[in-house]
Parts: C-alpha cells; structure tokens; sequence
C-alpha cells in the first residue's frame, strides 16, 4: 500500500538554461526543457529587496512568477583554499571573470523573461544597490 | 586542448535512489585521468562519496539523492602547474584543461573549463543539479563557482562540501574577512541591506531573526560581539559549540553580519555545517525523499527473505518496524550483507528471518525506489 505525501513537489518540466559571462556580459548558450524536481520559488515580494544575486522569472506583464536568491554565478572575485587552518578560505578578486552556469527553472507558459537581479558583478558590489544585472527573452515553450 | 585531449567514456549512476526525474543528482566527473587510471578515479570517487554520506545532514537525506560518475579520459595526467606562480611548468593535455594558478596569481586556484564540463553534464544528464570535478593531482587546490573543482590532497574534498554549500544551497560565506585578518582595510562594518542567503543575518531580534526557530530562549543575542571592529575577532566561543544565536563577524565583515554558530564549514574548511545550514540543506532536500510504502508480506517456515538496500545506516531502506502479524510468532533481522557491483556501485541486503515453525504474516515500512 503506496501512502502518497501531498506536499511533496512532483516533478515537472523545467528550463536548463546555460550562460556563459566573461566580465559583466551575459548570453545565453542553450536551452534544454527536461522533467525535474527543483526548489519552488522564494517569497517574490523578497526577491528585489536582499543584499545579494536572485533569478526572476517573470510574465507577459513583468510581474515576478518564480524567483531564487542564491549566491551570484558571476562575480569578481575567486574562493581561494590554503591548508593554513587560519585562512583556510579567503576571496581573492579576479577582474576578468570568464565561464559558464546553468539556471533551473520551471516552464510556464506564460514566462516571457527572465532577468538576474542584484549587485553589480564588480569589484565591491555590494556597496551599490540592487538592480537588474540582465534581462532575456525566453523562446515559447516546444511541449 | 580541451575536447581533443581525451574523450568521454561514459555515466554510471553509483548511488542509486531512484528516477532522476525525482531525486537530487550529483555528477561528478574526473579530469587528469588517463583511460588506464579510470579505475582509480572510481575508487577516488567512492572515497567522496563515502565522506559525503557521513557528513550530516546529507546522511539521514540520502535516499533523496542521487550520485552520477563520468569517466573523462585525458591525454595525460593530472593538471597544468605554470611558472608564474612557482610551479613546475608541467603542461598536460587533459579534457577540461585543468590548472593550478587559475587566474595567474595564485597556485591553490585550481580551475577548469568550466563550459567544457557543462557540455559533457548537459548531454549526460540534463537532471544534474550539482556539479564536481575530482582532479588527479595531489598537490592541494580548488576552485567553486557552478562547478566544485577539487584535488586529491588530503582534506580537498571539503572544498567541494563547502562549495556545494554555495551552489546547491545559496550559503553565504561565513568568514568575516575578505582576503584575510589584518590584511583587509575595508572591511570593519557591514552596512548595506538584509543578505538573502538564508545564514547570515544583520537581525538580531529574536522574533524576526532567519534562524528564530533554532534558538533556545535563554540564548542571548547578539550571542558574541566583536569588541573591535578592526579587526577579526577570534576569540573563544562564550557558549557552548552546539549553540544557535547571533555571532558578529559574517560575510567578509568584521562587524555588522552575523552568522548562526560559531563554527560552520561555511566559516572554515573542517567543521560541520552549523545547525542553521544543516536545516536549510534538510529543507532543500525534502521534496527528494522517497515516498514511504507500508505493506504486508508472508514468510514461509524457517525461510529467509533478502530485502535489497540502497545504502545502508537509513532507515528508508532497511526493512524496519517489521511487526509480525502472526499472534504468537516472531522474526528476527541479520545485519546488512554487501555486494560490490561490477559497475564499482555498492548494495546492501538486510534478511529477514523466519524461526518458526509456521508461516508468519508481518508488516514493513520501507521505500519507494
């Protein structure tokens, strides 16, 4: 006898979206859509008033419909390790950051953009405001 | 370089809990590796693995995890380690182009390429949502980002515990410094807006603090200060190590950001996460975990019965509450059995065991897989 839980997410499609950065410029490189479980949204009312770096999908009207705070995939700086107990991780800037990072997010029909949100991918960012870091079109969904 | 160095040889799916589509993935894949040292990385990545699983809280949400090995093979072994920041020189061919001195300066950043990697996991499995790369090297280094990079020098794997903190989780850095006590000038007090990662704080009220729920109320806060905002303070813990509260010195500041416990993996390489990350990665997890199934089964008279585990050590997947049905009958269960799998995964069967001499009727829980 199977006893389902309610409140566990089942999976659902999702958008892969992989970004490749080099400085302060973003592009999307690709897009998959694949069945998977991911976090469900943070409180959107949150999403542009904390320090640090969210994901916002939004729709037709450009109101928020899925976002996550994270850490910033883009940033100027670099997690250094040492085996010095007392410095055993420092951050170390790196002015021209260049690589690539994956977003998740669920596939709703009606998102038209998503846009990354926070301080500025620069050298003491943090000291700036929040604002919109990119913005980008989502091609319509192919289910 | 890159791509022509080498080739990928293939997935296997070494902790198994079920349809990717529902559980957690990790991917790790291997870098440096010539094709003959591919069964090393297996053992490499056991090792990993076997680190992750006794690292709380990863243990009691293992069976919402799954865990996926690429085998990358490279041309030549281990990483490149230029001259300009004291190294040998030595310039091998590998897949993902491998470094230390990632960025130039500094010897310990060892990098890939990190859109190489991300090509190999989006082909492979598109259900990836955390990322490693185990370097063949032993000199000590690592790097995070949205790939974990990290060697095989003793004590490496905990760069990818703490950048697993960041990626999967959205930890902030614990550490209240930015390259370093006494060498930052610009770091004395935090005075921008309320941090959105879930530990690190610049409330200190009890009802609205992020972490409330884990403070006992006779825990005062702030819970320790920092006397001088200058500098670090380092000093002793004033409460006990397993206190939740308030602790000045978070998020590369001296003063202003604080953090749950004193020590967190997040703070320092070594320690367990603190219990404020240890409930956000139980949280994240959650939605992984298997269904429970109940059910009822019949055990024929001095029969045994081997029920397959995944791992064992959870209760998910051991055949537990075994409550015989039968009235004046009795079971009993044998410590899990183990079976090395040709693929380098590893099972576990737990028995149950039939004494009587009639047929008996019990109950289990277990798990969906």
């Amino acid at each position: 006898m199977s006893v389902p839980n309610a409140q566990l997410p089942r999976p659902s499609l999702v958008r892969r979206l992989t970004f490749a950065y080099d400085g302060d410029q973003v592009r999307l490189v690709s897009e998959q859509q694949v069945t998977m479980i991911i976090p469900p949204s943070d409180p959107l009312d949150r999403l542009e008033k904390t320090a640090g770096f969210s994901v916002i999908l939004r729709d037709e009207r450009g109101e928020p419909i899925y976002g996550r705070i994270s850490e910033s995939p883009f940033r100027f700086d670099e997690e250094v390790f040492d085996r010095d107990p007392k410095r055993s991780i420092r951050r170390e800037t790196n002015l021209h950051p260049k690589g690539t990072f994956v977003v998740l997010v669920p596939a709703i029909d009606n998102a038209r953009r998503l846009e990354f949100f926070g301080h500025p991918p620069k050298p003491k960012a943090h000291l700036e405001s929040p604002r919109r870091l990119a913005s980008f079109t989502l091609a319509p969904l192919t289910h | 370089m890159g791509k022509s160095d080498g080739n990928v040889i293939g997935m296997t799916k070494i902790v198994d809990h079920g349809d990717p589509s529902q559980r957690w993935n990790l991917v790790i894949l291997s870098e440096g590796y010539q094709s003959g040292q591919l069964n090393q990385f297996q053992t490499d990545v056991q090792s990993f693995v076997k680190t992750m699983y006794q690292t709380p809280p990863y243990d009691e949400m293992w069976c919402g995890i799954n865990i996926y090995r690429i085998d990358v093979s490279s041309t030549d072994s281990g990483a490149a380690d230029p001259v300009a920041c004291g190294g040998t020189g030595y310039a091998p061919h590998t897949y993902f182009d491998a470094t230390f001195c990632g960025d130039g300066k500094i010897q310990r950043l060892l990098t890939v390429n990190n859109g190489t990697v991300h090509d190999v996991v989006n082909a492979q499995l598109p259900q990836a949502h955390m990322i490693m790369v185990i370097v063949n090297s032993t000199e000590y280094g690592g790097s995070g980002g949205s790939v974990a990079t990290f060697s095989l020098a003793s004590g490496a794997d905990e760069i990818g515990l703490h950048e697993m903190g960041h990626t999967a989780f959205g930890f902030a850095d614990e550490y209240c410094y930015y390259q370093g006590c006494g060498i930052d000038t610009d770091r004395n007090n935090y005075s921008g807006s309320e941090p959105g990662q879930p530990n690190i704080t610049t409330d200190t009220n009890r009802t609205t603090i992020k972490w409330g729920s884990l403070i006992a109320a006779s825990t005062a806060l702030p819970t320790m200060s920092n006397p001088d905002c200058t500098q670090c303070n380092n000093g002793p813990n004033p409460v006990s190590a397993d206190t939740v509260g308030a602790f000045e010195g978070a998020g590369y500041y001296h003063c202003g950001l604080y953090r749950g416990q004193y020590a967190c993996r997040m703070r320092a390489l070594g320690n367990p996460y603190c219990a404020v990350c240890q409930q956000v990665i139980r949280q994240t997890l959650a939605p992984y975990m298997p269904s429970w199934v109940y059910g009822t089964n019949t055990i024929n008279a001095g029969d045994t019965q081997d029920w397959w585990l995944w791992w064992p050590g959870y209760p998910g997947f051991e055949v537990i509450g075994v409550q015989v049905v039968t009235p004046g009958s009795e079971l009993r269960t044998d410590t899990p059995g183990i079976q090395q799998n040709g693929d380098g995964s590893t099972t576990y069967f737990i028995s149950v065991i039939n004494p009587e001499s009639n047929d008996v009727e019990f109950h289990f829980r277990g798990s969906t897989l």
